[in-house]
């Protein structure tokens, strides 16, 4: 009866064409905002280049080649024999900006020509050549770099530098996302149009209907993983360095927690439309607080209480594998414990107080 | 077609109270008691709010009773229903089912809660949907739901149907078709209770009736012994070519009720009597011979007299 109900459940799903796009589109479509923000990151400046054939113009300009500097990389696209080639080829909108190299076997003056209207956009740039030449400079005086100098950008909180940045947000919020709006509004539906009412005379036990519904909701939940992880990797390069069972385990209990809360409201609410409300509002608050929005405004001892909500630790431990590639259990214990602990008593709450049958009925 | 001695329901005193605003509390079924026979069709009639939904409810487990007892096939529903489940059938008045599934596929599921293996063919040719296998619930008409809803009722083979206003809001041709349908059930020797606002519905179906309003049983029995026990059990209805001493005629014994309209302006009477064949005999000796008397015609009550008689009131919608 279980597995059967289980075919039958993910057999309705592939069915709802709304509910498979909105379940499978949303995460491809939130992975292709985030990747290109982050290909967009790396931005090429393309230049020109008029070098003189002078073995010391040469290296300098070996040395310029492919530099870069976080998020700003040098491609010489075009090599011209003069200043006034070059000064042509600016003018062409598909270079950013021209470099000018004469002899300087014994010295010289190297010229950097960029579009004076945005200048911030090659101010790295700028900064990036005159390091190279510096360095060329003190080369060529054979001086010895002692102290050297290292610039590391770093954004709070955030360890990635790619895609995978993003990886755990966009895991928590698709699983939640989808759980909340899909699992609680069918569960409330069913109520509401009669379903539950005529399986409440038939011998299917309430338990046997969670149970199935546990199962499909988490490969559900499994395939959203894939889809998320599959682009991440493959399309963004992201780097995942945990092993990719915590996430899947972990986007399964997210899942499950909003699935059987919602389950609990309907089982313990008077009406779907109360249950509904309840479930809608509980999941606000529960992505407000949890992560989705900052709780420094809070009240101290508020905020405390809402670190132990469970949508925060589950992106927690995600970014402890995908990031640091540690388990879960060693790297976030206290989020792991939280997590567990939510959906466990999600779980036990949806068997308890889930019935077909409404809680109470007036009339 | 009785079968078993042992009645298939039968429920005894039986309370439900609904809580409401303000501390008070309406009173949906009240100390209603009557036992159905194995094998019998049963109806409860009664108009929109009289009980009769909410007490098929009880007697299924859908609802608690406020206080009473429901004993199904022998058992306790109290105490049995997991037992009582697989035996009996039941078609509710508001009920839907799993929208993104074909017709056989939610037999074949419903089939499946009851660990049997239906052949949803079967039961689809029995309520005339064969065509409509591969559909969708959403594109049934109102008349092919309600077959369907009974099509799920009989997947596990029950003794005992519940069908709660199967023909409500039906064209007549969907009516006669579930007429047919339980017909069919009734020849199979199933034990079928169903409500119905509809009073030739019951008159025809119904082995016996028990009309309801209020939640109160107001009469119980066969739908002709219903008809007979009521003093106008019976309607002559006659022209006249002038009119007639109308106080003579109610002066008839058995007579208990005279109306009079105009038919082509000529005067058209309705007598109401218990037995016919006693007015009938003095019928023209009353009239005299200068009356010419045309289109007389005797015909039974019906049942909805019957429950006018019994509640004193205009069957509610």
């Amino acid at each position: 009866m279980l597995a059967k109900l289980f075919v039958t459940n993910l057999k309705m799903f592939t069915r709802d064409k709304g509910t498979l796009a909105a379940t499978l589109l949303f995460p491809v479509l939130m992975s292709v905002i985030y990747g290109l923000a982050v290909k967009s990151n790396v931005k090429p400046l393309k230049l020109v280049v008029a070098a003189s054939p002078a073995p010391a113009s040469q290296q300098l300009i070996s040395a310029l080649e492919g530099a870069r500097e976080k998020n700003i990389k040098i491609f010489i696209i075009r090599r011209v024999n003069s200043e006034k080639a070059a000064r042509e080829a600016f003018k062409s909108t598909q270079i950013d900006g021209a470099l000018i190299v004469p002899d300087i076997t014994e010295k010289g003056v190297v010229t950097f020509l960029y579009d004076e209207k945005s200048p911030e956009k090659y101010f790295r740039a700028i900064g990036l050549v005159e390091a190279a030449i510096k360095s060329y400079n003190l080369q060529r005086a054979g001086a010895v770099e002692t102290v050297q100098f290292l610039r590391q950008g770093l954004r709070g909180g955030d360890r990635g530098q790619g895609f995978e940045a993003f990886l755990p947000g966009l895991l928590m919020f698709t699983v939640v996302l989808s759980s909340l709006s899909f699992g609680a509004s069918r569960i409330i539906g069913y109520r509401e149009t009669g379903v539950f009412k005529r399986l409440m005379v038939t011998p299917l036990r309430p338990r046997v209907f969670l149970s199935a519904e546990i199962l499909s909701r988490a490969t559900i939940a499994s395939v959203q993983t894939t889809v998320v992880l599959l682009l991440a990797v493959v399309a963004y390069d992201a780097q995942v360095k945990g092993a990719a069972f915590w996430l899947f385990l972990l986007a399964i209990m997210g899942a499950l927690f909003f699935v059987m809360i919602g389950f609990a409201i309907s089982g313990m609410s008077d009406s779907p439309t109360a249950a509904a409300g309840v479930a809608q509002l509980l999941g606000l608050l529960l992505i407000m607080f949890g992560g989705g929005f900052p709780t420094s405004f809070l009240p101290p001892a508020l905020g405390k209480i809402l670190g132990y909500l469970p949508v925060a630790p589950m992106s927690d431990a995600m970014r402890v594998v995908i990031l640091d590639g540690k388990s879960p259990i060693t790297a976030a214990p206290r989020e792991s414990i939280i997590l567990t602990t939510w959906v466990a008593f999600s779980i036990a709450l949806a068997y308890l107080t889930f019935r077909f049958r409404e809680p109470s009925k007036k009339r | 077609m009785y079968q078993s001695e042992q009645p298939a329901v039968v429920v005894e005193n039986l309370v439900k109270v609904f809580p409401q605003s303000k501390g008070e509390s309406l009173r949906a079924v009240d100390g209603v008691s009557f036992q159905v026979e194995s094998g019998e069709v049963f109806g409860f009639l009664g108009p929109n709010g009289a009980g009769k939904t909410t007490t098929l409810e009880i007697i299924e487990g859908i609802q608690e009773p406020t206080s009473g007892r429901v004993h199904i096939l022998g058992l306790d529903v109290s105490t049995d229903l997991e037992i009582i489940k697989p035996r009996i059938g039941v078609q509710l008045q508001a009920e839907s089912f799993f929208e993104r599934l074909h017709l056989d596929e939610i037999l074949d599921i419903y089939g499946n809660f009851y660990n049997m293996t239906v052949d949803p063919g079967v039961l689809l040719e029995r309520v005339g949907l064969t065509e409509k296998r591969k559909s969708f619930l959403k594109q049934l008409s109102g008349g092919q739901h309600r077959r369907f809803s009974i099509a799920v009722s009989l997947v596990s083979d029950p003794e005992v149907i519940f069908l709660d206003e199967p023909t409500s809001g039906l064209d007549p041709q969907a009516r006669r078709n579930l007429w047919d349908l339980v017909e069919a059930m009734r020849a199979e020797g199933k034990t079928v209770v169903l409500t119905t606002h509809y009073m030739d519905e019951a008159e025809t179906l119904c082995d016996r009736v028990a009309i309801i309003d209020h939640g109160k049983i107001r009469a119980m029995d066969q739908p002709l012994k219903l008809i007979q026990a009521l003093d106008t059990a019976y309607h002559i209805r006659f022209t006249t070519s002038t009119p007639v001493d109308e106080e003579a005629l109610l002066a008839l014994p058995g007579a208990a009720g005279l109306t009079q309209s105009d038919s082509n302006g000529s005067p058209r009477y309705d007598l109401q009597v218990h037995n016919p064949a006693d007015v009938l005999a003095k019928f023209s000796r009353i009239l005299g011979k200068k009356v010419q008397v045309e289109d007389l015609r005797v015909e039974p009550s019906t049942l909805e007299e019957v429950f006018l008689h019994l509640t004193g009131r205009e069957l509610r919608d």
